[in-house]
């Protein structure tokens, strides 16, 4: 089966006008989303999710390398009929009422009157504005809008959804009725490609998730591969310098204040660090297991792909 | 990507074959659009603060507004101000025959010393605005009118009367229901008469009766045809009966006024008294009956009237031009010139000047060129002994020698006094 | 199909906004106010009319068409909503053409509107005066009204002068949308007005191109200059029709070749804003 999304070293910089110098947004991105799949696309602000999201869409041109989507190349009329969009803090036009701008939406689908109508509604109900859709948008809150925004981009009942920051700025409502939709979505086989820098929002929801930090791919794997591989804590009191010394080169992960440790390692290493720290005259105070997150594996990962 | 290519290149063919077809187009509008847009911007200096409105296209509603504007003023007496708006009014839009018309009244008439005498140096402008407006509107003969009214009221230059009235004799009209040009021939019923009227009465004062009497004879025609056209106004058949009054006069006038003789010596003379700065006294002796005129003119010594090729109100200030008409009560003329709260209108620049007196016949009213005691034209007596001491068109009953000029075959009076700038200021 | 739908947008967009009604409101009363100057003679007070009229639907027409045509698009793009509209099968040119439209529809609704004011009020106007229609009616008598009522040979010279404004509105909003494709707001504003600017003073384009004081070189720049800019001055005719005196030979033919110049130079700004707008990342 073909992939929902293609890339292949999709590169963009922009010209920065005020230091005169070229800013790589994305760099030499090459990446595959399966379709079906929920695709976690995260990265600080400024690492260049919503860059590759509007070459996706055709929106702005790569300099260099392709992007294709259901096997066609991105941008295409084609592939829009396919495709949504749910920009972070959309913006709609204030002057029609939520109806109204999905019926504008819908004609531009060219989707029949009667149908389009039905379809209209039925999404505003689903989104929770069935009672506020004759209003004009410029009464809604954002947390509405955002609902419009998503309403607006099923009017097309996509395979393939852009989400971008779908969550942003939303009150804790808003929040979990849009993750119970996301969820519906991939029962119902829909390919979502989510930016986020929100990760509890992903780790509930995502498949597949990669990590982007200036405009480069530093990691992409199933969320369960990257969440696999428990560590194990290790905490210990009387421990002097000279010991830790030695602590370091069995777990480099590990600080010392005030003679107390506190070390993360492998499970398998836990013995060995338990032996030494005994012998070197330390004693143990607490051995725990801990489950790794996301947001350890993105701190990881963003760190490390900023040092190198 | 190559259909894209080729697409976009397809395009900027048509843009290209587009842009030449504009440029194109262009240059065949160009001869007929400056016949739409009236005006030309190079011609008059005009102040910037006009350019922006009338550059995009309002031209005429500034010029609309403009003279309501001038309105207000006129009815307020401010005549200054509205002389330059007439300048701007009639650069906007050229072809409002009122602007011109009011402007060069206001330019001949309203600016006066306070003895009322009106200022002379402006008349040059006023000619120059009606010509303006004649140029602009050739086939419409309000403005030929005006300018041989002004000729024949205000200046007393009866051939350059005869000469603007005859052209507004052969123009049309607007019509003033459709706002549209009528031909000369199917008239607004009030145009022809006054105007071929006025063109006999100039022939008349300009001395040449016969080109008079057949001017009268072809208004009887032209006024009969009127009447033929509109036959339920009763007004042209009044105009008809007019006309055949004046005729039947001036026939007869020619029949008695071709016996005068050189009799009747009306011992003209005039002296000139200062009375102290800018204030001085012009009297003497004209032995006519009361009613007759003697014209005043005192100017420098090297005095020119100004030429203005197109209407400016930037006139001469350094000149000195004064004319008034004195009036003759029992044989005499008196008058006190005071113009010391006029120094603006007569600056006193010249170190010499020139003060003339002078009378002519043909400005004279009909009693003193010579009438018969009781006239009557139709029916009436004829053949009755003129008054004594008609002069005649010509001057053809003056006997005077002293200070007798003549002038194109018409015999005037005139004495010219020379004086100095301490004789008057 | 999308041009369609995203022009009337726009329209629906324009006639929501109120201060394009405000503008008709000014509109009508002023036409109204300039009934009031009866201390002229008529046939002045028809002229002033005449002028007043014509002048007003072009002066309000040119705040629409600029203010519409420097913010529809940059406007979408600084609201983003331009993401949600490309982002679906619309095609680039389809978004540029249906804003332009729409622009025109709004232009043209208002034109016809305020023309229609000026046509009622100028007829109005020629049927008033002592035994005229207007009379009639001031004096209840119906019957008189219609026999009276006469129409004026004036009209269809209004209408083409009328036609001339839009076009003139048209090819000023297609410049405004055109630079609006990449350029700013602000800055497209005065771009547009000093556009329109040089290309109303068409005479002094055309005279600086004659002049045969200016070396030669200088005279082909300035004649391609005046035949390249959009020259707005063909489209002010309304003397002629101000003034019916003079005469107006063949200015029905005029008309329609200042309309065809008018079409083509639009049609090149729109297609250049494609063009460009294709290239453009939003």
């Amino acid at each position: 089966m073909e992939n929902a999304i293609e890339i292949r070293d999709l590169t963009k910089s922009f010209h920065n006008m005020l230091t005169k110098e070229d800013v790589i947004a994305v760099d030499h991105l090459t990446l595959d989303v399966p379709p079906g799949q929920i695709f976690g696309f995260l990265g600080p602000n400024g690492a260049g999710k919503t860059t590759t999201i509007k070459m996706l869409l055709g929106l702005i041109f790569p300099d260099s390398g392709t992007a294709h989507i259901f096997g066609q190349p991105a941008g295409e009329i084609d592939v829009k009929r396919k495709i949504s969009y749910l920009p972070e803090s959309p913006y709609f036009y204030e002057h029609l009422s939520g109806y109204e701008v999905m019926d504008f939406y819908g004609r531009l689908f060219n989707i029949p009157a009667k149908a389009r109508k039905k379809r209209v509604e039925e999404l505003l109900e689903q989104v929770g504005l069935g009672a506020q859709m004759h209003k004009r948008l410029r009464h809604y809150s954002k947390g509405m809008l955002q609902r419009v925004g998503l309403a607006q981009a099923l009017i097309n009942d996509p395979q393939l959804l852009f989400l971008d920051e779908p969550t942003s700025g939303l009150d804790p409502i808003a929040h979990l009725d849009i993750r119970d939709l996301i969820l519906r979505l991939r029962e119902e086989g829909k390919t979502l490609f989510i930016s986020s820098h929100q990760l509890s929002d992903v780790e509930m929801v995502c498949d597949r998730v990669s990590i982007l930090n200036h405009g480069k791919l530093l990691r992409v794997d199933n969320l369960s591969a990257l969440l696999a591989g428990e560590t194990t804590q290790v905490r210990a009191a009387n421990i002097t310098d000279e010991v830790f010394q030695g602590v370091k080169e069995i777990a480099p992960e590990s600080m010392v204040s005030d003679g107390a440790l506190s070390a993360r390692i492998d499970p398998e290493k836990v013995d060995e660090l338990v032996d030494y720290i005994r012998r070197s005259g330390g004693s143990v105070v607490a051995v725990t297991p801990v489950q790794r997150t996301l947001e350890d594996i993105f701190i990881e990962t963003v760190r490390g792909g900023n040092l190198s | 990507m190559d259909t894209g290519r080729s697409r976009r290149q397809g395009l900027i063919g048509l843009v290209v074959v587009l842009l030449v077809f504009v440029a194109y187009m262009q240059s065949v509008l160009d001869p007929q659009r400056q016949k739409y847009q009236p005006g030309k911007v190079t011609r008059v200096e005009i102040g910037t603060e006009f350019i922006a409105a009338t550059l995009i296209g309002l031209k005429e509603v500034v010029a609309g507004l403009l003279w309501v504007r001038a309105d207000e003023f006129f009815h307020t007496g401010n005549y200054e101000a509205i002389i330059p708006m007439v300048r701007i009014i009639t650069w906007l839009d050229p072809h409002q025959l009122d602007v011109y018309d009011t402007g060069a009244w206001h330019l001949a008439y309203n600016f006066t010393d306070s003895q009322e005498r009106s200022d002379r140096r402006y008349i040059p402008a006023a000619r120059a605005l009606l010509e303006e407006g004649i140029h602009n509107n050739p086939n419409i003969f309000d403005l030929y009118f005006s300018l041989g009214w002004t000729n024949f009221q205000k200046i007393q230059d009866y051939p350059d009367a005869v000469k603007w009235f005859r052209l507004a004799n052969t123009k049309g009209s607007i019509d003033p229901a459709t706002g549209k040009i009528r031909p000369p021939k199917a008239q607004f019923k009030d145009r022809p008469q006054f105007v071929g009227h006025s063109l006999a009465h100039a022939y008349e004062r300009a001395g040449d009766i016969d080109q008079a009497i057949a001017q009268w004879k072809q208004n009887i025609r032209d006024n009969q045809a009127y009447a033929r056209q509109y036959p339920k106004d009763q007004g042209n058949k009044a105009m008809i009966d007019v006309a055949n009054n004046n005729l039947h006069a001036l026939e007869f006038e020619k029949k008695v006024r071709a016996e005068i003789r050189p009799v009747k010596n009306v011992h003209f003379d005039a002296h000139f008294q200062r009375l102290g700065p800018r204030k001085f006294r012009v009297f003497g002796t004209l032995d006519l009956p009361t009613g007759a005129r003697v014209r005043v003119r005192l100017a420098d010594k090297d005095f020119r009237e100004q030429q203005f090729k197109t209407f400016t109100y930037d006139i001469n200030d350094k000149q000195t031009i004064l004319i008034d008409d004195l009036y003759v009560r029992d044989g005499k003329f008196d008058r006190v010139i005071d113009i010391q709260r006029d120094a603006a209108i007569y600056p006193l620049r010249s170190k010499d000047y020139t003060l003339t007196l002078s009378f002519n016949p043909l400005s004279a009213p009909d009693f003193v060129q010579g009438m018969p005691a009781e006239q009557k034209i139709d029916g009436g007596r004829r053949g009755e002994k003129l008054q004594y001491g008609a002069v005649g068109w010509h001057g053809e009953g003056l006997a005077d020698q002293k200070y007798l000029v003549v002038k194109n075959g018409v015999r005037m009076l005139e004495k010219q006094i020379p004086l100095t700038r301490a004789d008057l200021a | 199909m999308s041009t369609w739908i995203i022009a009337l947008n726009t329209f629906g967009e324009a006639m929501r906004k109120k201060i394009l009604n405000v503008f008709l409101i000014l509109a009508l009363g002023s036409v109204i106010i300039s009934l009031t100057f009866t201390f002229l003679t008529f046939r002045q007070q028809v002229d002033i009319l005449k002028s007043f009229g014509l002048g007003l639907i072009q002066f309000w027409g040119l705040f629409i068409a600029i203010i519409m045509g420097i913010t529809l698009i940059p406007q979408d793009m600084d609201q983003r909503t331009i993401y949600t509209i490309l982002s679906k099968p619309v095609k680039r040119y389809e978004y540029i053409v249906g804003r332009f439209l729409g622009a025109a529809m709004t232009l043209g609704v208002n034109v016809l509107l305020m023309g229609l004011a000026f046509l009622v009020v100028f007829l109005i106007k020629v049927n008033t005066g002592d035994d005229s229609a207007m009379d009639a009616l001031a004096n209840y008598h119906i019957g008189e009204f219609f026999s009276r009522f006469h129409w004026s040979a004036e009209i269809p010279g209004l209408i083409g002068g009328i036609l001339m404004v839009f076009l003139k509105l048209l090819l000023l909003a297609a410049v405004a949308i055109f630079f609006s494709v990449f350029i700013s707001m602000t800055v497209n504003f005065f771009l547009t007005a000093a556009v329109f600017i040089v290309g109303s003073m068409s005479s002094v384009t055309e005279s600086m191109a004659n002049n045969p004081e200016t070396s030669p070189l200088l005279r082909v720049i300035y004649k391609g200059f005046h035949l390249l800019v959009p020259n707005f001055g063909n489209y002010d005719i309304q003397n002629p029709l101000i003034h019916p005196d003079v005469p107006q030979s063949d200015i029905g033919m005029y008309m329609v070749k200042a309309a065809l110049y008018g079409l083509a130079y639009t049609i090149v700004l729109i297609v250049l804003g494609v063009l460009v707008f294709e290239r453009r990342e939003v």
